[in-house]
């Protein structure tokens, strides 16, 4: 039910900007805040639902231990496939930007 | 200072190097020494469209982990998605375990200076391991990351303790017993370039905790630990706080720089991976696993000690690397002699090993030849001396001893003839010593010493120190003059 109790700051969406890495403008924000609050708002019907006694879903398809034997398959990706979408290379390396 | 408490927590990353594929997809689990990037299918890249399909070999080699270390193993496991933007991860999140990892609450009894310690181990749980990163220099200086991702999705056993030990020298012997288990267990091997790897937490004091990422070997973590201690002490010392961060074990200048500060800590935002489906784990799996386990470090030890009449340190000595333990007893199983067999594996070949840098594995010889080697010696063909050289060839060439002590001319002189021969020859060309030895019994070790040195090192030199002293007392007796 705690859920129910949350709302978009704007110290909060700064936060989830900052773990998306994403920049946003200030009319950006006021967009944001304003839609990610209604979106919650409409998910809060949601909360009415009685689920005591009901047990904790992972997986709507109900299936258990759904896993293959350790055998090599398929054929790699070439490193020219592999790096086809990456921006930036560099011998054969994804090029990043420097991390600290 | 010194008496400030130190709690140290470790994290540690094992890949299982056991098996032939990567965790959720059907790559190849050998990817070191490969070009960059060519070890890698849309499911570890998290290329649309793709979905992981679970390794069971994985969750059976994690399950003998867990149960190795004494957990309790949850009857239902789930994966999580760990997100986080950062380019060792091409989909942004890692698949891990969250709520409902594999196992919880076990320990392991470590041994430090003869005292028995148990470290709880929090939990262990599955995960895939994230693509490495290259920096160009340092990482702190770097001006951009190379990425490769051949490693991404190798299985991962990530072992979280409580903070139990004090001391580094405690943090090493867990990390050396880990390792030796999972040896035992052969789910992972050591030896393995980046195979284990650990995150530590450390806190003086009941102060701040400050977390060091990333050390990329077991051996750096005493290390890493023993700088961290002091650059926190000195902060305390000097009046000065330790602040709430996570630091970079810098291996190359040996020190831990700052990553980043509490504000900007992590919030890995879990949630239940929705392309995989629960694993029930079923009692009678547990047992038939349990059942498979091989002997363990621990009671491999207590039967060293039991079968071979070994003290307790040289079976810790031994098991502290699987191989070298098997190799001892292969040797001691045909030379039959343990007490010898231990002590030249764990002083002689261990000392080259190290001195090597080379593991048990890279020996280009068996126990078969070692023990031909100490059959040499017990049947008094070369000396111990010489054995010992003899050794220090076999690692550097793989030769034969035989054909070593051929080839180099050693074997043992003992006969008091052959002997007789050098000592005159010694005695001509140290006339001075020789007067010297007649006056006073002292001198008459300088001359066995170059008697010695004459045979290169191969008379006995009991013998040699017989006839030498024989000769002296004639030469005293000749000039009438009582032995000294």
């Amino acid at each position: 039910m705690a859920r129910s109790e949350l709302t978009i700051t704007p110290e909060l969406l700064d936060h989830l900007s900052n773990l998306a890495k994403l920049k946003l403008t200030e009319e950006e924000k006021r967009i944001f805040i304003r839609d990610l609050n209604r979106i919650l708002e409409y998910f809060n019907v949601i909360d009415e639902v009685d689920t005591s006694g009901v047990d904790q879903v992972f997986h709507i398809l109900g299936l258990t231990n759904t896993m293959r034997e350790d055998e090599v398959g398929g054929e790699p990706l070439s490193q020219e496939q592999a790096l086809s979408n990456a921006a930036s290379k560099e011998e054969g390396y994804i090029k990043a930007p420097r991390m600290v | 200072m010194s008496g400030l408490q130190v709690k140290i927590g470790l994290e540690c990353h094992c890949q299982v190097t056991s098996l032939k594929t990567k965790m959720f997809c059907r790559c190849s689990s050998d990817y070191r020494g490969k070009p960059p990037n060519v070890n890698v299918c849309p499911t570890c890249l998290g290329l649309p469209g793709s979905l992981p399909y679970l390794n069971r070999r994985a969750v059976e080699e994690a399950l003998k982990v867990a149960l190795a270390l004494n957990c309790k193993i949850n009857r239902k496991m789930v994966f999580y998605r760990k997100n986080y933007f950062y380019p060792d991860l091409s989909k942004n999140f890692q698949i891990s375990q969250y709520d409902f990892p594999l196992a919880v609450d076990g320990y392991v009894t470590i041994n430090v200076n003869g005292r028995e310690k148990t470290i709880r181990i929090r939990r262990v749980h599955m995960e895939e391991d994230p693509g490495r990163l290259v920096y160009k220099g340092r990482i702190d200086t770097s001006p951009y990351t190379l990425v490769d991702y051949n490693r991404m999705g190798i299985a991962l056993i990530e072992v979280v303790t409580e903070p139990d030990m004090e001391s580094p020298a405690e943090a090493k012997a867990f990390l050396e017993e880990l390792r030796s288990i999972l040896e035992h267990l052969e789910v992972s091997d050591g030896s393995l370039e980046g195979s284990m790897r650990c995150d530590v937490n450390i806190s003086i004091a009941g102060g701040t905790r400050v977390e060091i990422k990333n050390i990329s070997s077991f051996k750096d973590v005493e290390k890493a630990l023993a700088y961290e201690i002091m650059r926190q002490r000195n902060l305390l010392r000097m009046g000065r706080e330790v602040k709430r961060e996570t630091r970079h074990w810098d291996e190359v200048r040996g020190i831990t720089v700052a990553l980043r500060a509490k504000e900007e800590e992590m919030d890995y935002r879990y949630f239940p991976e929705p392309d995989l489906v629960p694993v029930e784990i079923s009692d009678d799996f547990i047992e038939k696993v349990r059942s498979s386990l091989p002997e363990l470090p621990s009671a491999r030890r207590a039967r060293l000690v039991e079968q071979y009449n070994l003290t307790e340190y040289e079976a810790r000595v031994l098991t502290a690397d699987k191989q070298l333990a098997d190799f001892f007893e292969k040797l001691a199983s045909i030379h039959g002699k343990p007490k010898v067999d231990c002590s030249v594996v764990i002083n002689e070949l261990l000392r080259l090993l190290n001195e090597k840098n080379i593991e048990v594995r890279d020996l280009k010889f068996t126990p078969k030849e070692v023990a031909d080697l100490l059959f040499m010696v017990d049947e008094g063909v070369v000396s111990w001396k010489s054995a010992k050289y003899i050794l220090r060839r076999m690692v550097e060439t793989g030769e034969h001893p035989k054909k070593i002590a051929e080839a180099e001319g050693i074997r043992r002189i003992s006969s008091v003839e052959e002997i007789e021969k050098f000592v005159s020859k010694v005695f001509e060309e140290h006339k001075g010593d020789v007067e010297a030895a007649i006056k006073d019994d002292k001198v008459i070790h300088r001359l066995v010493g170059e008697v010695l040195k004459e045979t290169r090192m191969l008379a006995d030199p009991k013998i040699t120190f017989q006839v030498v002293s024989k000769r002296i007392r004639e030469l005293r007796a000749e000039r009438g003059l009582a032995s000294a």
